[in-house]
């Protein structure tokens, strides 16, 4: 029954249809449904394998037909799926032009197909879209992401059993209460991702025994109410971005945690944050030691890197305060902004720590400095500090970004600033300085 | 080690190579890092120990020719590298796989014949960009396919939809569902006066007592937040906007056949989807209003929720029972290897 399609000698030979067929759908899966649906007329082996495309993909602002409306087109374009599995299925649409049954129905067949992993980006000019319930009861759909212009309206008694990943993109709760049932519903929820401005609700409460990886990026507009609670015993991946002006922010322990990024963190009354996240092994923190309570006498005993943003108020401290706190600590980075003159906060009153912080002397291995295009005199005097001090360091890495037009000062400071860390009496016998100059050129 | 001690000892190394033997019969050797990289020739190595001399090379599948496994073996000589950055490996792929479209099937063929996983991902995604937003007869012309479908075949996959029962049971719920719908409206009507009476009162009370300015504020960064948003995904047509407004100016429902036309005109055409004979879905006119308005109130709310979630039970069985009748006996793999089923010609 197998066609063949080599016309023998031809040098215009057909060499896509050759492909296998589950390689044609990974390619067809990367297509919108109306490229799918347009393979049909290719030609004679391509008539029917449009159906069976297990990942769907539909555009609304591409798939505007006179005869038909965007409903009836997805309708009929879900029913004469025939893939096997029904992997996935994105689909965006606009309020007012789409009925609330129309879309129940969309729900309605693409759970009917156990669909896996289903993204919904609802566009509108002014109001929100409730989904009806049927969306969050379902027993096979493993991920689930909202978009844009959604009212999430969730009684209690939902129920999404084999949910693991959930994606919610500034939408809209109706109260704290439903952002809470919602993740009630979901008992193997590993991964949680918010966008969100917290006016959205008063208390987010994050309260999943299940959850494995977290990120919460706020782009609330520093109203100063409101906050989160955090309580993920099983948490291993932390990143929370943009927490501003909250009243609280209480993350309870998390003793799985390895990884953690929090950045522009600041004006918390109550908060508490660094004193759980002490069980991590690598830290990455864009944060000034002024807005955020150090846990001092916490150890992070597990810490193994660090990575510390330089354009934070009194980023120095913070580093003393962490050197301090890590015995083990191995890679050290400092980051400054990539774009600017300046890429640091410049260092005011550095004071050297009184005993030289163990990790210095046992266990860092690996130092960094990115974007240090202007050191001055304090921060040569951290460098050197670090390089005095460190009996087991074997790479010293600083990069800098220079733009196209090159000052010949900027040159001739840099020279020096080589000179004069390169003369430096290392404890390190085997530490290697190494100086990079990434060119940022502009495009035309 | 560092980079000096190395230099001292490569050339003293011994290094191993791999036999392989391509299906024209040629046999050549390639450095055994290299060459474990494909999964493929990995398991060759470990489960049969083949390739270790020109004898007993490892015989490669029909799909892959020499100049293509020469340049699997740059693509792979370059990655299993381990000290490379994501940004270097992916300046590499990009400059690796402009070539022309004939033997970037060839070379997806190959990569997928011996199981290189992110090989076949970036010719996947690279043939996907060509596909992508082009008419048949460009694509035809491109991968060079026969137009060997009559016009009525070319009809033909979405006219079978006609006859699907899922089809006809969807069609005969939205037609319930109109006139529920139609009939609440007119019992709506009535009360239409009252109920934006009461909603001022509420508006005027709220404003007294001081919540609104909160809620007002919200409201709109939000959708300076959400229009930002929006254009960041590219959704936002300008001419869009421009009708909406339109539609916005516009009360009533009953100026649905202009708004339609306005729409269709502004809007881009499916270039190859049929049109279906009207029967199956209602007609425009009566189906299609310019703005819908959803406000439904809770109670019809829940009975809608309720029919959908029974429509999808009923589905699921019906579909379970048709999936006897149309899946066809051949067994086919989903993963990729070289035995999987090549396309037919029939459905």
């Amino acid at each position: 029954m197998k066609r063949c399609l080599r016309n023998g000698s031809g040098v215009n030979e057909d060499r896509i249809s050759d492909l296998p067929e589950a390689l044609l759908l990974q390619i067809l899966s990367l297509l919108p449904v109306k490229d799918v649906v347009s393979t049909s007329v290719l030609s004679k082996p391509w008539r029917s394998l449009w159906k069976l495309v297990p990942k769907l993909n539909f555009d609304y602002e591409n798939f505007q037909s006179e005869h038909e409306t965007y409903s009836e087109i997805v309708c009929k374009l879900l029913l004469s799926n025939k893939a096997p599995v029904l992997e996935s299925l994105h689909l965006d649409f606009k309020v007012g032009k789409c009925r609330a049954v129309d879309v129940g129905m969309w729900i309605g067949i693409a759970y009917a197909r156990h669909v896996r992993d289903l993204a919904l980006h609802v566009i509108s000019e002014k109001r929100s879209f409730t989904f009806p319930t049927s969306l969050y009861n379902c027993e096979t759909l493993e991920s689930l992401t909202l978009t844009s212009w959604v009212l999430v309206d969730v009684p209690s008694q939902v129920c999404l059993k084999s949910l693991r990943t959930l994606r919610l993109d500034y939408v809209d709760y109706k109260d704290d209460e439903t952002f809470i049932n919602l993740l009630s519903g979901c008992p193997n929820l590993e991964n949680l991702v918010l966008y969100q401005e917290l006016p959205d609700m008063e208390t987010c409460t994050i309260a999943v025994p299940s959850l494995q990886r977290l990120t919460v990026v706020d782009a609330n507009d520093a109203q100063g109410h409101g906050g989160y609670v955090i309580n993920a015993p099983s948490l291993k991946y932390l990143k929370i971005y943009g927490f501003k002006a909250l009243e609280f922010c209480l993350i309870e322990n998390a003793p799985e945690l390895v990884e953690a990024t929090i950045m522009n963190v600041s004006k918390i009354i109550n908060e508490k944050l660094l004193e759980s996240l002490t069980s991590v092994k690598r830290l990455s923190l864009a944060l000034s030691p002024l807005e955020i309570k150090f846990p001092t006498g916490s150890i992070f005993y597990q810490l193994v890197s660090l990575e510390l943003y330089t354009d934070k108020a009194e980023w120095w401290n913070l580093l003393v305060l962490m050197l301090d706190s890590s015995p083990i600590l191995q890679v050290l980075k400092l980051i400054g902004k990539w774009s600017g003159e300046n890429n640091h906060l410049a260092i005011r009153n550095w004071d050297q720590p009184k005993n030289v912080p163990g990790c210095l002397l046992f266990h860092l291995e690996t130092f960094m400095w990115k974007g240090c295009t202007k050191l001055g005199e304090d921060e040569k005097e951290v460098v050197k500090y670090i390089l005095r001090n460190s009996n087991r360091l074997k790479r010293a890495t600083f990069s800098r970004i220079i733009y196209e037009e090159n000052n010949s000062q900027d040159m001739v400071e840099n020279l020096e600033m080589v000179e004069e860390l390169e003369s430096v009496v290392r404890a390190s016998n085997s530490c290697q300085l190494l100086f990079e100059c990434n060119l940022y050129t502009l495009r035309r | 080690m560092s980079e000096g001690e190395m230099a001292i000892i490569k050339p003293e190394m011994m290094k191993s190579y791999i036999w392989l033997e391509t299906a024209d019969g040629s046999i050549q050797q390639v450095e055994q890092e290299v060459a474990m990289f494909c999964p493929m020739i990995c398991q060759e190595v470990i489960q049969k120990g083949v390739g270790s001399s020109k004898n007993y090379a490892i015989s490669l599948p029909q799909r892959v020719n020499p100049a293509m496994l020469s340049l699997i073996f740059d693509y792979c000589r370059f990655h299993q590298v381990p000290g490379r950055s994501n940004k270097e490996r992916k300046v590499y792929d990009e400059k690796f796989i402009r070539m022309d479209t004939k033997r970037l099937c060839e070379l997806t063929s190959a990569a997928d014949s011996l199981q290189l996983k992110p090989l076949v991902d970036l010719t996947s995604r690279a043939l996907a960009r060509i596909i992508e937003g082009k008419t048949p007869e460009e694509i035809r012309e491109i991968f060079h396919l026969p137009d060997d479908l009559t016009e009525e075949e070319k009809l033909e996959p979405l006219k079978n939809t006609m006859d699907d029962p899922r089809i006809r049971l969807l069609n005969r719920l939205y037609a319930k569902k109109r006139k529920e719908l139609k009939e609440r409206e007119k019992l709506k009507s009535v009360e239409v006066e009252e109920h934006v009476d009461e909603r001022s009162v509420d508006d005027l009370l709220s404003f007294i007592n001081g919540r609104d300015p909160k809620v007002v504020k919200t409201s709109k960064s939000k959708k300076k937040n959400k229009k930002r948003k929006e254009q960041k995904n590219g959704s936002s047509n300008g001419t869009c906007e421009a009708l909406e407004k339109d539609l916005h100016n516009l009360d009533s429902k009953s100026q649905s056949a202009e708004i339609v036309d306005n729409t269709a005109s502004c809007l881009g055409d499916v270039s190859n989807l049929p049109s279906m004979e009207d029967d199956i879905f209602t007609p425009k006119t009566e189906f299609e209003d310019g703005y819908i308005d959803d406000e439904i109130d809770p109670a019809l709310k829940e009975l809608l929720d309720r029919e959908v979630e029974d429509f999808a039970r009923r589905l699921n069985s019906s579909w379970v029972l048709s999936i006897g009748q149309e899946r066809q006996p051949v067994n086919f793999s989903i993963n990729g290897n070289g035995t999987s089923r090549r396309l037919t010609g029939h459905k």
